[in-house]
């Protein structure tokens, strides 16, 4: 018994349950989170979860499995926090948060400007309707970003293909983050806290860039890069 | 072997999810395969009125489920074609009456018995949306040439994606050669390249489809129609033939119908 109190904690937060599994695989922690489930029924019921599942890889068969167990029992799949990259495809693909109260650190001093080094979320579909990305790292896009799909990076925003969707790159305060498309037609676009007035050109037949230039942002295209 | 599970969603209502799911359940059964179709639109069913089964109905899905009846006491068989059969949906039921695991032990159930099981999936993402999607082998995305419907359609796929059952591939409903020749439409290529899946089917904007859906006969009855031959078309790509599209021009009817006839 005492070992079951080892491997799941649950805490109170604003934002629901939070609930951190340690050094148990992913049917370990399902049946735990059952058990538990069961045993305190009404404190469960209506709960907004969070889970934190370390280094575990969840497909997102797998997850989209618990969210409609949980969902039976009446308790929402709000967030599902982890290091591997798998898992955090998968949440991403069915829509539920990666990490808790991004949006709240807004107000901290931003990260340091310069972004040398720091890790890049690598995706490699195109983004639906639907999708959200939300990192504190650059975010990669092998694929078109379909309108209603949302980036929020805290660094830079690269897509190899349509920018459509809504965009928001240096999340975190960074001015000097970047926005780069193929084609750029985003819904919405934002850099840092500054906002893009609404696209209404015609799409350019060349790949372009978006970064701050005095307090607005500026379209650039890319053959125009010695000014970066 | 077994049957192939496919289930006919959309996002957005009213686009043609149960029309497609009554007019390809009546191609495949014409074409001499058993078919059974599922109505998964609990509370709201209506596939049973186009398929113009509705005052035979005594089952229905939520029984099966809960054990009021034997599966085969719920599956009602069409008189015109001996091997079209349907589950319907419950009326004075909600969506939670059935879970997705639940729509998985049935449709396993019918995989020895049948060729296809057709889930007419309702609107939305929520629960309806998940429990049609659980069994499914493959999924087909309805959607119509308009902006708002092609943006429903692109979550759906996505999702479709996230559950693993993808690709999904894509039906494109009631298209108006006029409108999109003169460009105020969109055209089935423009919704092709936003949406990148493989298309299946494109079947005109034809009023006959309401006169028959309002009759309960459903136009793949009559494959003289262009709406007809649409549907007859998709269910020939369902059973992997190859058949080129339709060209609405109507220019090369002869030169197409030639071509199927072989």
């Amino acid at each position: 018994m005492a070992k079951t109190e080892e491997k799941i904690m649950i805490k109170g937060t604003n934002e629901g349950l939070l609930i951190s599994f340690t050094g148990a695989t992913w049917k370990e922690m399902e049946a735990l989170l059952f058990e538990k489930i069961e045993a305190n029924g009404p404190f469960f019921e209506k709960a907004k979860v969070s889970l934190t599942v370390g280094d575990a890889r969840i497909k997102a068969a797998e997850m989209g499995q618990l969210r409609d167990r949980l969902s039976q029992k009446d308790i929402t799949l709000w967030a599902v926090i982890s290091t591997a990259d798998v898992t955090i495809n998968s949440s991403q693909m069915l829509g539920i948060h990666t990490q808790l109260g991004l949006k709240k650190s807004d107000h901290r001093t931003p990260e340091k400007a310069s972004l040398d080094g720091d890790a890049a979320v690598w995706i490699e579909r195109t983004l639906r309707a639907g999708y959200r990305v939300e990192t504190k790292c650059h975010v990669i896009v092998m694929g078109d970003v379909n309108p209603g799909a949302e980036i929020i990076s805290g660094g830079n925003v690269f897509i190899w293909g349509k920018a459509n969707g809504s965009i928001h790159a240096g999340a975190e305060g960074n001015k000097t983050a970047r926005v780069f498309a193929i084609e750029m037609k985003p819904t919405h676009l934002k850099i840092a806290d500054i906002t893009a007035e609404p696209f209404a050109g015609k799409i350019k037949n060349q790949s372009e860039f978006a970064c701050i230039e005095g307090n607005q942002i500026a379209i650039k295209s890319w053959t125009s890069r010695k000014q970066i | 072997m077994g049957a192939q599970v496919v289930t006919i969603t959309s996002g957005k209502g009213g686009v043609g999810k149960t029309t497609t799911t009554a007019n390809l359940a009546v191609a495949l059964a014409s074409a001499g395969d058993k078919v059974v179709c599922i109505d998964g639109d609990i509370g709201l069913r209506n596939l049973d009125v186009v398929l113009g089964l509705e005052n035979r109905i005594v089952y229905d899905l939520v029984d099966v489920v809960e054990g009021r009846c034997r599966l085969r006491q719920a599956m009602i068989r069409d008189k015109r074609l001996e091997e079209l059969y349907l589950i319907p949906a419950a009326q004075t039921r909600d969506k939670s009456a059935v879970s997705p695991s639940d729509m998985v032990k049935l449709c396993d159930e019918l995989r020895g018995e049948v060729d296809w099981v057709l889930i007419d999936s309702p609107a939305g993402i929520e629960r309806g949306f998940r429990n049609t999607i659980a069994p499914a082998d493959s999924v087909l995305v309805v959607t119509n040439p308009e902006v708002a419907a092609v943006r429903d359609a692109d979550r759906i796929i996505g999702l479709v994606e996230a559950e693993e059952k993808g690709p999904a591939r894509l039906i494109i409903n009631r298209v108006n050669h006029a409108l999109t020749k003169r460009g105020d439409m969109l055209s089935a290529d423009d919704v092709v390249e936003l949406l990148a899946i493989k298309l299946v089917g494109v079947i005109p904007d034809d009023e006959n489809v309401i006169i028959s859906t309002n009759k309960g006969q459903p136009v793949a009855f009559e494959s003289k129609s262009k709406s007809g031959q649409a549907f007859t078309n998709i269910a020939k790509r369902l059973k992997g033939q190859e058949v080129p599209f339709m060209d609405f021009d109507g220019k090369d009817d002869l030169f197409s119908r030639l071509f199927k006839s072989n």
